[in-house]
């Protein structure tokens, strides 16, 4: 136990623990982890400003570890990265004027407000993924899928329109084999960027999904490109870190064994666990019945054993496939081919 | 052969760069009030700055340290299937 604050002690083999959960979800499915570090820090007993600013400190530090990461598994699309993020910071800074604006005329309506929007968001982004997910599964089983479905990527009738438009400038990404309207990117980026500005979170769990179903990039570049684009309790980051990045590792690595839709299963799996948190806080603004607090940050940490379980149990598939041994019907569906798992 | 390959300096400058994070950590916890003192000091902007570099080295060192380790792994992988080759040759 350390202090890290006057009478504030934290278990730091706990928060590596931690650390290492949120990191490999991170490094698996592309989101920098923020609506998880925060509130974890916060019920380790931290205090909420500082809170926040190691949770941002470790964001920046963990996003360039999964960024360099993927990039030497070849998942980063640095073009689409950057305009994306562009758009971003453009959007965030909107974003967050409409908050402040917001809070000028009532301090409780916008907490409501926000919260409420980030529940609503959650909610349309978790439901359109696994409808999808499910789909492209039941497809596969079937063999009836294109081979752009064979290989778990989706081409949906938003991404083939977007793809179809004509507005100058064209911009062709050669990582992610696609062409696509600069402006349709920087656009997507900002209107994501005010998104993430009003509602106080990074933008990851909003911009994979963007990524993979609007604009049609390959699920494991979006992994990888989601990453660019996202005061301080030094030492807990420090530490924190640590665990993150062994967990970052050896998620980035994982996506080396599965297809992109098992990519998609554990981030439709993360965004549907994620409702519950703001689900309780939105039930402890209109009640203002305390327990629902509680509720609400012990259910923030239990999301995180849903993602971490679905990526401990394809790891341990995609372990069992490579070495030949026999695995279910469902996680082959799931699993790269052995040979190029094997190459990875 | 898998020394000669760089596969020791590769370890050893995975376990460095991983090192030089971890003894960052200790630092800070156990002078906690050296380092906070030294960041009040400076104003809200310099200090983020400061904080943000550090982070950003800090991640950096990690991210070369796993790239290190997993150098390590393929050389000694390369080194242990030589070895079984040789054997079966020799078989």
């Amino acid at each position: 136990m350390l202090e890290v604050a006057p009478d504030v002690f934290i278990n730091l083999y706990l928060l590596t623990a931690l650390g290492a959960g949120v990191g490999l979800i991170a490094g698996f499915v592309g989101v920098s982890g923020g609506y998880l570090l925060t509130p974890i820090l916060m019920i380790m007993g931290m205090p909420p400003a500082m809170a926040v600013g190691t949770g941002v400190a470790l964001m920046t530090s963990n996003t360039l570890v999964a960024a360099i990461r993927h990039k030497e598994l070849g998942n980063l699309d640095l073009k689409m990265g950057l305009i994306t993020a562009a758009g971003t910071m453009a959007g965030a800074e909107v974003g967050v004027r409409l908050l402040h604006a917001l809070k000028a005329q009532s301090e409780s309506l916008a907490s409501i407000i926000v919260m409420g929007a980030l529940l609503v968001t959650l909610i349309i982004v978790g439901i359109s993924m696994v409808r999808e997910v499910m789909e492209s599964s039941a497809n596969l089983a079937n063999g009836d899928g294109d081979s752009a479905a064979d290989e778990g990527e989706v081409r949906t009738a938003a991404c083939r329109f977007l793809q179809g438009l004509c507005i100058f400038p064209h911009i062709r990404f050669t990582k992610s084999k696609l062409r696509i309207s600069g402006w349709i990117v920087l656009g997507l980026g900002a209107v994501i960027g005010v998104l993430s500005g009003f509602l106080g979170v990074g933008g990851g769990f909003m911009r994979s999904p963007s990524l993979i179903y609007l604009i049609g990039q390959p699920s494991m570049m979006a992994v990888g490109t989601n990453l660019i684009g996202s005061i301080v309790g030094l030492g807990v980051a420090l530490t924190m870190l640590l665990g993150m990045s062994i967990g970052t590792f050896i998620g980035a690595r994982g996506t080396r064994y599965v297809k992109g839709l098992a990519v998609r299963y554990v981030l439709a799996g993360s965004v549907v666990a994620a409702c519950f948190g703001p689900a309780c806080k939105m039930v402890y603004f209109l009640t203002n019945a305390g327990v629902w607090n509680t509720v609400a940050k012990i259910v923030t940490i239990a999301q995180m054993a849903i993602p971490v379980g679905m990526i401990i149990v394809l790891l341990v598939m995609a372990n069992r496939h490579v070495r030949g041994v026999e695995v279910p019907d469902w996680a082959g569906r799931l699993l790269a081919r052995r040979r190029e798992a094997a190459a990875g | 052969m898998w020394i000669r390959n760089g596969g020791l300096i590769a370890a050893v400058l995975a376990l460095l760069a991983a090192g030089v994070v971890a003894f960052g950590a200790w630092y800070t916890l156990t002078h906690g009030t050296v380092c906070e003192t030294l960041l009040h000091a400076c104003n809200t902007t310099t200090s983020g700055a400061i904080t943000l570099v550090i982070m950003l080295l800090a991640g950096g060192l990690m991210a070369y340290a796993f790239g290190q380790t997993e150098e390590t792994i393929v050389l000694f992988r390369e080194r242990s299937s030589k070895d079984s080759g040789g054997d079966d040759e020799r078989a």
